[in-house]
């Protein structure tokens, strides 16, 4: 995860930007998680319009990353799965809007590098 | 998935923050029911000068169908909303803080003790539809001014009209000082507010999520990316 503060072009500061949570259907899910205590498995279906296995991934993949943590339980015979967001996970989700906004900032004041105008050639007589 | 804008974000953001609160069908639409059935009651009430037994055990089964209605509906509502769209575990945020939350409490025991001085029951309804507004309003920038909530704000300001001293709305204050009209103007901001709430929170998700997909989940390497 980055936390340094950017340096460079706009385009390098996007480079810099965690992958982790910059993806759009991981971002929609700690968005989510980040709004709420803990969410279930079908409401973050239903928010984020994923499939079931592609959600699975991506609440894995973050899980992995110690951003988000996952418990089963059983309502009524039948198994829940919730996800709730860490609190390095908080953290870091903080710090990413925190990155976006330094990146809107740079973005807005960036200007293009004018080129280097050429000498002209010397004049042969 | 389809690249995210900054409005579904934030219609995530909203939804999540508030999806008890946009579940009207729970508890809303049964309380504003059950207003409506005392609403009518009393207006029966009203309207029946040779009051006989028979009236009233046919008044108290009515009274009875509709607690039992929205009863039944409330449980009906809340394994809809569970089975539909799953169940979220809202995260208590206390914007007020413990000083907040003790003057809050202050200011409501001294409105209580100024609404027992007021010299008549139509006063007392202005002062109502003062706290109602105030209240719904406050909601309405609660829920982050948003046009899907434009309703609490048109019911507040609405109530707020209603609580200035205007000559002209005299005889809507005093039809609201009645039980009658309290309980029909009550039942009825519950189930249009309830049924549009409900409303938001079908159509918000319906955009995040357009329709089930059948589409082929993604391969582990690819989520790894």
């Amino acid at each position: 995860m980055s936390g340094t503060p950017f340096e460079g072009t706009p385009f390098e500061q996007i480079a810099q930007l965690d992958r982790l949570i910059h993806e759009p259907a991981r971002l929609a899910i700690l968005v989510a998680l980040a709004a709420c205590e803990r969410a279930d498995f079908l409401f973050l279906q239903r928010i984020t319009g994923l499939t079931k296995g592609n959600l699975s991934a991506h609440l894995s993949r973050l899980q992995e990353a110690g951003l988000v943590e996952i418990e089963k339980r059983f309502v009524d015979k039948k198994s829940q799965t919730l996800a709730r967001l860490s609190r390095p996970g908080r953290e870091a989700v903080a710090s990413y809007w925190r990155e976006m906004a330094a990146l809107q900032q740079s973005a807005t004041r960036w200007r293009p590098a004018t080129p280097a105008v050429a000498k002209p050639a010397p004049s042969v007589s | 998935m389809n690249p995210l804008s900054p409005q579904d974000l934030d219609r995530i953001r909203f939804v999540t923050r508030h999806f008890h609160d946009l579940q009207g069908l729970r508890s809303k639409v049964p309380m504003g029911l059950l207003c409506l059935v005392l609403g009518l009651l009393s207006l029966a009430n009203e309207h029946v000068y040779v009051p006989s037994p028979g009236l009233a055990l046919l008044a108290l089964a009515l009274l009875v169908a509709g607690a039992g209605a929205s009863w039944w509906m409330a449980r009906w509502a809340r394994s809809y909303y569970t089975s539909r769209f799953g169940e979220v575990e809202r995260r208590e945020v206390n914007p007020l803080g413990p000083w907040g939350r003790r003057g809050a409490v202050v200011l409501a025991l001294t409105l209580v003790l100024f609404l027992f001085t007021l010299p008549s029951p139509e006063a007392l309804t202005r002062a109502y539809c003062l706290i109602g507004g105030a209240w719904a309003c406050g909601l309405w920038v609660r829920r982050g001014s948003r046009l899907c909530q434009a309703h609490y704000l048109g019911f507040g300001v609405l109530a707020l009209g209603l609580a200035a001293p205007v000559r002209a709305l005299d005889s809507l204050v005093l039809l609201l000082s009645k039980n009658v009209g309290l309980f029909l103007a009550v039942g009825c901001f519950l189930v249009v507010t309830g049924l549009l709430d409900h409303l938001v929170l079908v159509r918000t998700l319906r955009q995040l999520a357009p329709e089930p997909r059948a589409q082929p989940s993604v391969a582990p390497s690819e989520a790894r990316r």
